[in-house]
């Protein structure tokens, strides 16, 4: 049979790159955030926690993780509870129309995400389509205030994540098999129970992998919040970048990176977790 | 009558969810094409390429550094990603578990979290060695490719899981030695794989911010943060129309995609035949 040391050259080739590209530089930020700061751009030599405590005794910093937080959540739930009849549609539709609107979901993702904060900028602004559609049609009295604050965030960040969490959706509802909706239809199930007491909970973990998705891409980004935020929506991915190119503080800043690093971990732990309890059922 | 009431309602929440997916792209490239600018509700429209005509030397300059690095980036990347892949799927070793998930970590770590650490990486290269990694295109190609690489993994991971190893055991039956097997046998038949995680990974580069964002110099700026500078200052149309050309860009990869390996197999939908 195969002796483990078949793939030995390629195990080698694949570490040496992950190490050079990847694993160094985080290590060095990890290592950074637990030095001492003497100067601007400076990295001290002594050894300290100080970073992490001045961190969580921050008020400021505190109202930018409650931000991303209340950010991520509203936007994955947004995502999950938009694309779920989408998701259905394009797997239990025959219509010949799923195959164009399964590609316009997914042409997002092959596009610029500056463009499509630009494109929410100019849709959503004071003169722009939307607000002029609300007031002609008599919805609306003046324009709202759409751009450059946290529902505009939310919006842009949803169209962000969408594509990502209708496929995930697709894949979770093609498990259920038609004719267990079928059956239950055929017990006297009417269409709103046959959801709410089989297809729901059968696909429960695929929306759970598709909730904890988005919330980890919203916690974690960084482009979209920027554009779309103007500055007045602060994100933890801000701060980061603030201490890198603003303050020049780099151990504060590789601090905040580490706390981003934990949280998009757990979360990432977590989604595996619900994933595998899915499939050992 | 409630079916037919009941269809009309999945139509109609189904057209605007489309129209949500659509509307901001589309309204860029509409925007674009109007001589008397970007408001086009108050001053009406006039189609011309008026924009297009003069748009600024900048924009092209920042292109061809995004082409340069997306390109050479994701061409490091792709034989280290193969050799990763093959260690995922046939290796048997302890800790394995581990490694994959280590080869696959920058599919969902915060990129700006990778953005510093490679500012802070070549920072401490240039004081051990003297070499200035961040005033050139290779600061950002290295950083791209040790990020990127991982979509390459990911989709080559998924290729070689679904090879038929019979293959390869009639290959060597007949003969043939083991790299001869890979580079003739193996490889061809995962083609598909390795060409869709290869342009996930131009991809993936040639849109980044938060990474570059730390790396970039005045002569090396990619398109993504060279538009995000200018909008900074003003949202104006050769702003649009620059970033529609990326659109047609983008459609044209797309369409490269669906000609090559298949839209769906491409997001990882191969199995559903929707």
């Amino acid at each position: 049979m195969e002796s483990p040391a078949r793939y030995g050259t390629s195990l080698i080739a694949a570490v040496c790159f992950c190490g050079l590209l990847f694993l160094i530089p985080l290590a060095i930020t990890f290592l950074t955030s637990f030095h001492n700061s003497p100067a601007m751009g400076v990295v001290g030599p002594e050894w300290t926690f100080a970073n992490y405590t001045r961190l969580f005794r921050d008020d400021y910093f505190a109202g930018v993780l409650l931000t991303t937080l209340r950010l991520g959540v509203v936007t994955a739930a947004v995502a999950t509870i938009v694309a779920y009849p989408l998701a259905y549609f394009i797997v239990r539709s025959s219509s010949r129309w799923v195959k164009v609107i399964l590609a316009l979901i997914i042409a997002p993702m092959f596009i610029s995400s500056v463009v499509r904060a630009l494109g929410w900028i100019l849709v959503l602004g004071e003169f722009g389509p939307f607000n002029f559609a609300l007031t002609s049609l008599g919805l609306l009295r003046e324009p709202l205030k759409l751009t450059y604050n946290f529902t505009g965030v939310v919006i842009a960040v949803v169209h962000w994540v969408f594509p990502f969490v209708v496929l995930i959706l697709v894949a979770a509802i093609h498990g259920v098999k038609p004719v267990l909706e079928e059956v239950a239809q055929d017990l006297g199930a009417g269409i709103w129970q046959t959801f709410m007491r089989v297809t729901l909970p059968l696909t429960f973990p695929g929306i759970v992998s598709a909730f904890l998705l988005a919330l980890s891409a919203t916690v974690s980004g960084y482009t979209t919040m920027i554009l779309m935020g103007g500055g007045k929506v602060r994100v933890a991915s801000m701060v980061v970048a603030d201490y890198f190119r603003g303050v020049l503080d780099y151990p504060a800043g590789a601090a905040v990176a580490m706390v981003l690093l934990a949280a998009t971990l757990a979360l990432a732990v977590l989604g595996n977790a619900t994933a595998r309890r899915a499939s050992l059922r | 009558m409630r079916a037919a009431l009941h269809r009309g309602l999945v139509w109609v929440l189904l057209l605007l969810t489309v129209l949500f997916v659509c509307v901001p792209i589309v309204f860029v490239v509409v925007t674009s094409f109007n001589e008397k600018g970007i408001y086009l509700i108050r001053t009406g429209y006039q189609l011309s390429l008026h924009w297009y005509e003069s748009l600024p030397k900048a924009f092209f300059s920042s292109f061809k550094v995004s082409l340069v690095v997306a390109t050479a980036s994701s061409a490091i990347a792709l034989v280290p990603g193969i050799m990763a892949a093959f260690v995922i799927v046939r290796g048997q070793f302890p800790g394995k578990a581990m490694l994959t998930n280590l080869f696959l970590s920058p599919l969902i770590l915060p990129l700006i979290v990778l953005g510093v650490s490679y500012y802070r990486y070549f920072l401490v290269v240039y004081d051990a060695a003297g070499v200035s990694l961040l005033d050139s295109y290779w600061g950002l190609i290295l950083a791209h490719a040790g990020f990127t690489w991982a979509y390459v993994v990911r989709a080559v991971v998924a290729g070689l899981e679904n090879f038929d190893l019979h293959l390869e055991e009639a290959a060597a039956d007949l003969g043939a030695g083991r790299l001869y097997t890979t580079l003739r046998v193996t490889l061809p038949s995962i083609r598909p794989s390795i060409v869709a995680g290869t342009i996930f990974a131009f991809m993936i580069s040639f849109d980044d911010v938060p990474v570059s964002l730390f790396l970039y110099s005045t002569r090396t700026t990619p398109l993504p943060i060279e538009l995000m500078n200018y909008m900074s200052d003003n949202i104006d149309p050769y702003l649009t129309a620059m970033s529609s050309l990326t659109v047609f860009f983008s459609i044209a990869l797309m369409v490269v995609v669906e000609r090559t390996v298949g839209l769906r197999r491409f997001v990882g939908l191969r199995e559903i035949s929707a």
